[in-house]
């Protein structure tokens, strides 16, 4: 009867009012302003998270029933090669001396991605810069303002170059970005075109380009991956020069690489040090479970493939009562047989992006000569490092895996841009930013917790965190975590977009959650709060961008209706 | 709770490792492939687009953790248009908000069947009801895959369309131009 009533009420709707509703919804849609995404921040929000641990009684028994395992998935909560790190004392509340004031402006940028400051602000950003936060998001442009309120475009960038990061000096505005690869560079693989690493410098304000290739051999990598390309780029000037620095990654082609006459039965996985030919196409489950699960709602829990000649994941293996155990694929499908690097002929800059390894490149002050640094005792990264440079030199913080189930960062600092020294690891989660406080290289991110963090360090390869959920009050409400989303720490001290957020979906509050408040303190003991809706005098629907310069802190908010957005900034100046 | 459901909080716990570099670069795919159109679906069925990008990027960092078991699931994209839509409106519950109002339309909004009536008239729907529409319309799913997505039965389904749908027809049907 149901069904009867849904078609005549679908036909209805389709003949009597002639409307067209998936055509009316996409039309919706489109109309929407959706601030743009970005895949490396949400990578970085996933990897400093460590969701609560309990090991299925099964995964040690999945773990035996496979003979063939060589590569374990680790399942439990593993805490080898954690840097031990210290709760900083003497934190409070306290005078952090900025007066606020709210701005609306008529060209206002909208949510660009990068800024980094100097006499002049730059950004690259896909918005309009309009004080209305929808428009256009076709074209990246360069934009420039002297007060970083107002914007203005110096440049539109055409499709032949897109730009990550942006950094000045002098004067002279450096970016980093990727090219179509030309003729003479990179090379179609696959119908998938491998890009340039380039930097480019402008000397007239952002308003004419010129560029560089990056050195890396792209033409030789790409003919032997299916995909290669850098993951995220960064760039800093300082007084002691310009580095800049991505982290590679590639999809290994293995039948351009692979010895003539292996023959490769089934998947194929990456290990530390070369492949593993997987034996099977089929996985295998412990006893009890199995790699696929069916619902009676349609809904169908699968292991992944292990389609011969492909790369192969790991797999999932299910109970009845939805209990997983995860296996290796490895483990799942058992090894063939196994080939090393050396085997393959895979090595350099070709085996660093398999890695997943950052590359860096330095120019000394004032050069647009770029060349490469040689990032020894780097592991394999997890997006781009972020760097923070100033008359000390270079600081650049990368995240990398330890082993095969934690984020780490990792500290590095140069006083040339050269030679680098590691400061020791601040924990478990992924940075937001970094910058010097107090004499101190500091980080503020996401721990292994899913707490926001003040991550300080002590020179000596010591660190100290944090915890912000200490500085705001009153204090969070049980099943809440205080996540940070934006934040940058400039001469005025760090400040901190916060958002406390259920992490259960139904945890009970008295506090009103979902409200962002900014976090400021200017030598990480004493901590001033602001709530964002008060600075505003009206409610906040998002915060785009938090910097930092010499004289003003700029807080980029978006206020008013869902259907009438408009962007305020707000302005901190010193009291 | 109803049976083969899953939310965010309630897939096997199981400790899941950080994602391969092998998981990564096909998240990365995902996420540039998927990230748009669930951004947009929780747009319509919120009414709010800077909420939806909030969500779909808190679900794709969720899915990120458990890639290599989210990564199997015959409709990742649904199971992350669920989860931004629970947290979406868990956010929504504690910032003690209505969701946005609905203008009020007088005799002289009458016109022409148009997008932005359609858009209105969703906002009227409970979101569990604009959810069950926007699966069905605008993600393409069948009755089955929008029960799988949204963790619900199939029946809860039909019915929650069932009755979007009439609200849809009245509330579109009253604005229709009159013959002439």
């Amino acid at each position: 009867m149901n069904n009867d009533l849904d078609r005549d009420l679908e036909s209805d709707l389709d003949s009597d009012v002639g409307l067209d509703l998936d055509r009316g919804l996409a039309q919706a849609a489109a109309r929407m302003y959706v601030p743009p995404g970005d895949v490396d921040s949400v990578l970085r929000r996933g990897r400093g998270r460590q969701r609560r641990r309990r090991v299925v009684a099964g995964a040690l028994t999945a773990a035996a029933f496979v003979a063939t395992t060589v590569t374990a998935v680790s399942l439990a909560g593993r805490d080898a090669g954690h840097t031990p790190v210290a709760t900083e004392g003497q934190v409070g509340r306290g005078d952090v001396g900025l007066a606020w004031r709210k701005v609306a402006p008529m060209s206002g940028l909208g949510m660009g991605s990068a800024v980094r400051q100097g006499s002049v602000l730059y950004s690259v950003s896909t918005a309009p810069g309009q004080a209305d936060v929808r428009g256009d998001q076709r074209h990246r442009v360069v934009w420039r303002s002297t007060d970083g309120v107002e914007w203005s475009p110096a440049s539109t960038l055409g499709d032949d170059l897109y730009l990550s990061d942006l950094t000045s000096r002098d004067n002279r505005v450096y970016a980093v970005g990727t090219a179509p690869a030309t003729s003479a560079v990179g090379a179609a693989v696959g119908g998938k075109a491998a890009s340039d690493m380039v930097v480019g410098w402008s000397d007239d304000g952002g308003r004419s380009w010129q560029r560089s290739r990056l050195p890396v051999d792209m033409k030789a990598m790409a003919a032997r991956t299916t995909f290669v390309g850098p993951s995220g780029m960064q760039v800093a000037a300082g007084p002691k020069g310009t580095v800049a620095v991505a982290t590679m990654s590639a999809r290994l082609n293995l039948s351009s690489v692979l010895p003539a006459g292996t023959a490769v039965p089934a998947g194929w996985a990456v290990t530390a040090t070369g492949v593993d030919l997987l034996a099977r196409t089929t996985p295998s489950c412990p006893a009890g479970m199995s790699p696929e699960l069916r619902g009676d709602e349609g809904r169908r829990l699968k292991a992944g493939a292990g389609a011969s000649g492909e790369e192969t994941g790991p797999v999932s293996c299910f109970k009845p009562d939805k209990a997983t155990t995860l296996l290796s694929p490895q483990q799942a499908f058992g090894v063939a047989g196994s080939l090393t690097w050396a085997d393959l002929h895979v090595d350099g800059d070709l085996l660093r992006a398999v890695r997943r390894q950052p590359v860096a490149f330095v120019a000394k002050a004032g050069s647009t000569t770029f060349e490469r640094i040689e990032m020894e005792g780097v592991a394999e990264a997890m997006g781009a490092p972020m760097l923070h440079a100033d008359d000390d030199g270079f600081d650049m913080v990368v995240t990398s895996l330890v082993g095969e189930s934690e984020a780490r960062m990792t500290v590095l600092h140069s006083d040339d841009g050269r030679r680098w020294t590691s400061l020791g690891s601040p924990g478990r989660g992924s940075p937001v930013a970094v910058g010097r406080l107090g004499g101190r290289v500091a980080v503020v991110g996401m721990s292994d917790k899913s707490e926001a963090g003040l991550f300080r360090s002590d020179g000596a390869g010591g660190w100290s965190s944090t915890p912000l959920a200490d500085v705001v009050e009153p204090q969070l409400p049980p099943h809440t975590t205080l996540a940070v989303s934006s934040a940058d720490i400039g001469p005025l001290g760090l400040v901190a977009d916060v958002l406390a957020i259920p992490t259960n979906g139904d945890g009970p509050g008295s506090k009103e959650l979902g409200a962002h408040r900014l976090l400021v303190s200017r030598d990480g003991a004493a901590w001033g709060e602001f709530d964002v809706d008060g600075l505003a005098a009206e409610h906040v629907r998002a915060v785009g961008r938090v910097l930092v310069t010499a004289d003003r802190v700029l807080v980029t908010a978006t206020v008013g209706r869902a259907d009438a957005p408009r962007q305020v900034v707000l302005v901190g100046s010193p009291s | 709770m109803t049976g083969f459901a899953f939310s965010a909080t309630d897939l096997p716990d199981v400790a899941p490792p950080v994602p391969s570099a092998w998981a990564e670069a096909r998240f990365d795919d995902f996420y540039r492939g998927t990230r748009d159109p669930v951004a947009r679906a929780l747009a319509v069925t919120l009414g709010d687009g800077h909420l939806a990008a909030e969500a779909v990027d808190e679900a794709m960092a969720r899915a990120y953790q458990r890639w290599d078991q989210v990564g199997g699931y015959d409709n990742p994209g649904g199971w992350v248009y669920r989860v931004g839509l629970n947290w979406a409106t868990s956010v929504l519950r504690r910032r003690r908000n209505a969701p946005e109002p609905v203008p009020e339309r007088g005799p002289h909004d009458l016109g022409p069947i148009a997008e932005p009536d359609i858009a209105v008239a969703l906002r009227e729907l409970d979101v569990r009801q604009r959810a069950v529409i926007v699966c069905r319309y605008y993600l393409g799913l069948s009755e089955a895959e929008t029960a799988a997505a949204l963790g619900t039965r199939p029946g809860t389904v039909k019915s929650r369309l069932h009755r979007g749908l009439r609200h849809l027809h009245a509330r579109l049907d009253h604005l229709r131009p009159q013959e002439q």
